[in-house]
């Protein structure tokens, strides 16, 4: 039966290999193939990926060992949810999903009819050319399908710190995110060969674009709620390498979409849109080189292996040299002059695409700089949280400002006392806000009132315009989604900067029965007992939380004990109150005494959080809301 | 008045003892865990990490600024210990990079603008 699977399974990758070769002929103008449509071939290369990925699951979920990584990331006892998310929780696994996502995001595209056939058919080939490497790379250096040499009677099981509902769906929303930018990669090339990037072009991909970012964003916004529960750092953003990984191309693909909706309007900015393309896409390549080669200290490296890194360098540089080289010999060609004037809204784009290159550089010197430090001078150093504090703050506060006045200029030209004169309502309430919000909170720190204030403002104006009909038939708005994002962008910064001001955390040793206190709370420590898991023992504490002599809520923090593999977890337990968290964890007991016990207020969570789903919101309606008929193009 | 006296000077004392207490945290967020996976030795309650609170402490006690602190570890145990990055010869490239970038940037975008009008 194994051996079945096995052969199977690689004459399944061997297929898709095969049509995704086939697939690649517009790119080299072969003609010999033309019968065979370039749906039916992406929907043989969709299918044979999917039956791979179904049988490397089914082999999951029965536990047969006699494939290496069922055995090396599997264990019969896992519950069923792990067992599914054991499949992509493991280097060999998660490349299989990037590949049924890179076909899956390619069958999609060969779906629609267009008018311009050659821009479909470009960009399927170089999509396909992706998927090509990618294939052979699982086939040789990362086969998912691996007989083991050895019978085993149990699997080693699956880090439990991955064990998790949240980090289950984290790696498949993330990679629709990262992948999706291929497609976009894809048709940036084709339209480079075609040199036809204009406003049909941007129109085509602004619905593709919008998903994957919206997709990276959600991605990336899980990873960061699953580490704020389950490392228990009490942090949900810690300038990690992995994190600073995905964030590097988040950064680029916002600056893209923006670019993309001025190219949709005034047929400009084509050099900035492509190289942000190539961009976006390279780096989450190089997201992946980064999490994959095991070159980073960090607690995401779970798969370490230089072979495999080195094919994504390889495959990486092919990428950008062959895309560069592509742009340097056709840019001329491309660029349509930018007619506005200085004060409009192409400027303000222009320089807040800036600004998020200048964002995106701190975050990529911050990641690198000890690397190269490390490797060419010997010499070691920590770039940790406060270098980005430093470096971003200002930053953000210029952007914030454009992003209040750009959406309100006109495109061509406008005048500045204009804008202010209609914002004059907004200005003013919001300075005696934040005013009396400083004031009440003792906030005195300039850059923090600054953000604050800014923010308020983002928010206000947003909802204003985005929820004013404009005309008479119009009930929503076009630029809804846009003014939706924005908004929740300033709930967002207004609860990243309320939160790091108005975190509390105190931590005791305790012992039972003994009362803590944190900011006006009390809690009570009741008991601890030992409790048996699915999967895991653990120590679990029940502690009372106490205000004003009534009992408002039960903390049950929990120290698990994993033994497949043999690894210690502490389980953090959170009461999420409308306006903060309030945040227990355990760390593992040092003696039979006492126990220490971490206590963490965490205001504007909530808030935080709500803020990053309107952020996606708004993604996703610009995607759907306004939709270009790509049958017309 | 005695007794006035000594309830002063008790306040004082744990008054000082509380920003002392500040002073130690704030540098235990400075300060990295050097067996744990990028944490500080504020989030972490390994071993190694409890010497070194201890180690700061002392150091507190016995007088010694932040700055006295942090140069004692960096000679310990390398610049890697102390989670900023300090300005110096090694780090001017990490801190000037992201400005020279922004400058580029601003002077790219006005004279394109200017160029037209």
């Amino acid at each position: 039966m194994s051996t079945t699977i096995y052969y199977i399974s690689n004459i399944l990758i061997i297929i898709c290999l095969a049509s995704s070769l086939l697939q690649t002929r517009y790119l080299f103008n072969i003609n010999k193939f033309n019968n065979l449509s370039i749906s039916f071939l992406a929907t043989i290369q969709l299918f044979s990926i999917l039956i791979a990925f179904g049988l490397l699951i089914y082999l999951f979920l029965i536990s047969d060992f006699s494939f290496e990584l069922v055995y090396l990331n599997s264990h019969s006892e896992k519950p069923l949810i792990y067992k599914l998310s054991g499949v992509w929780g493991n280097h060999e696994g998660s490349m299989l999903l990037w590949i049924l996502i890179l076909v899956l995001f390619n069958f999609f595209f060969s779906l629609f009819s267009f008018k311009r056939k050659i821009f479909q058919n470009l960009t399927v080939s170089v999509q396909s050319l992706m998927i090509f490497g990618f294939t052979l790379f699982i086939l040789f250096l990362s086969n998912p399908f691996k007989l083991s040499e050895n019978n085993y009677a149990d699997g080693i099981g699956l880090n439990p710190i991955l064990q998790d509902p949240l980090l289950a769906i984290h790696p498949p929303v993330l990679y629709l995110g990262y992948v999706g930018f291929s497609l976009v990669f894809s048709f940036a090339i084709a339209g480079l060969i075609c040199k036809e990037i204009d406003k049909t072009w941007a129109s085509i991909i602004k619905p593709w674009v919008f998903i994957a970012w919206s997709f990276l964003t959600a991605g990336i916004a899980l990873g960061s709620f699953w580490a704020y529960y389950e490392l228990g750092w009490g942090g949900y953003w810690f300038w990690d390498p992995v994190e600073n990984a995905s964030l590097m191309p988040w950064l680029a693909a916002t600056a893209l979409i923006h670019c993309v909706v001025v190219l949709e309007k005034k047929n400009t900015m084509q050099s900035w849109t492509i190289v942000l393309a190539i961009m976006t896409f390279s780096l989450s390549l190089i997201g992946t080189f980064l999490v994959r080669s095991g070159i980073l200290n960090s607690v995401h490296t779970f798969a370490s292996d230089p072979g495999r890194g080195l094919f994504i360098l390889i495959f990486l540089f092919i990428v950008l040299f062959g895309s560069f080289f592509l742009f340097a010999i056709q840019s001329e060609k491309i660029n349509k002059p930018d007619l506005s004037s200085l004060v409009s809204r192409s400027t303000g784009i222009q320089i807040n695409n800036w600004l998020l290159m200048t964002i995106l550089s701190v975050v990529f010197i911050g990641t690198m700089y000890p690397l190269a430090t490390d490797l060419f001078l010997n010499q070691s150093l920590t770039v940790g949280p406060q270098y980005y504090a430093i470096t971003i703050t200002p930053l953000i506060i210029i952007f914030i400002f454009f992003m209040i006045f750009s959406p309100r200029l006109g495109w061509k030209e406008s005048k500045l006392i204009n804008l202010i004169m209609s914002m004059r309502f907004i200005l003013i309430s919001v300075l005696s806000l934040s005013f009396i919000i400083s004031l009440y909170f003792d906030l005195f720190n300039l850059s923090e009132i600054t953000i604050i204030f800014l923010s308020l403002i983002l928010v206000f104006t947003s909802l204003k315009s985005g929820f004013r009909p404009s005309g008479k038939n119009t009930i929503i708005k076009s630029n809804l989604g846009q003014n939706i994002a924005h908004a929740g962008f300033g709930i967002f910064m207004i609860a990243v900067v309320s939160n790091a001001v108005y975190s509390k955390e105190k931590i005791y040793d305790a012992k039972v029965g003994d009362s803590l206190e944190l900011s006006g709370y009390i809690f009570n420590f009741k008991k601890i007992e030992q409790v048996e898991g699915a999967n895991f023992n653990s120590l679990k504490a029940y502690i009372d939380l106490e205000k004003e002599e009534k009992i408002l809520d039960e903390f049950t923090p929990e120290i698990r004990f994993y033994s497949d593999p043999p690894t210690i977890t502490s389980e953090t337990s959170i009461i999420h109150k409308f306006f903060s968290d309030i945040y227990v964890v355990m760390n593992v007991p040092q003696n039979q005494q006492s126990v220490s016990v971490r206590l963490h207020i965490k205001p504007f969570m909530n808030i935080l959080w709500f803020g990053v789903i309107m952020i996606i919101l708004g993604g996703l309606i610009t995607a759907f809301l306004k939709r270009t008929r790509i049958d017309e193009v | 008045m005695k007794k006035i006296c000594l309830i002063f000077f008790l306040l004082i004392s744990t008054n000082m003892s509380i920003a002392e207490e500040n002073r130690a945290i704030n540098l235990f967020k400075e300060v990295r865990c050097l067996v744990c996976q990028g944490q500080t030795i504020h989030e972490s309650n390994a071993e190694m990490a409890e010497d070194l609170k201890e180690v700061i402490r002392e150091k507190i006690d016995q007088g010694q600024t932040d700055g006295e602190i942090k140069s004692f570890l960096i000679e310990k145990y390398g610049n890697w210990i102390i989670m900023t990055p300090p300005f110096n010869g090694l780090t001017y490239l990490l801190w000037f990079v992201p400005l020279i970038i922004l400058l580029f940037g601003i002077y790219f975008i006005l004279s394109k603008k200017s160029h037209k009008v």
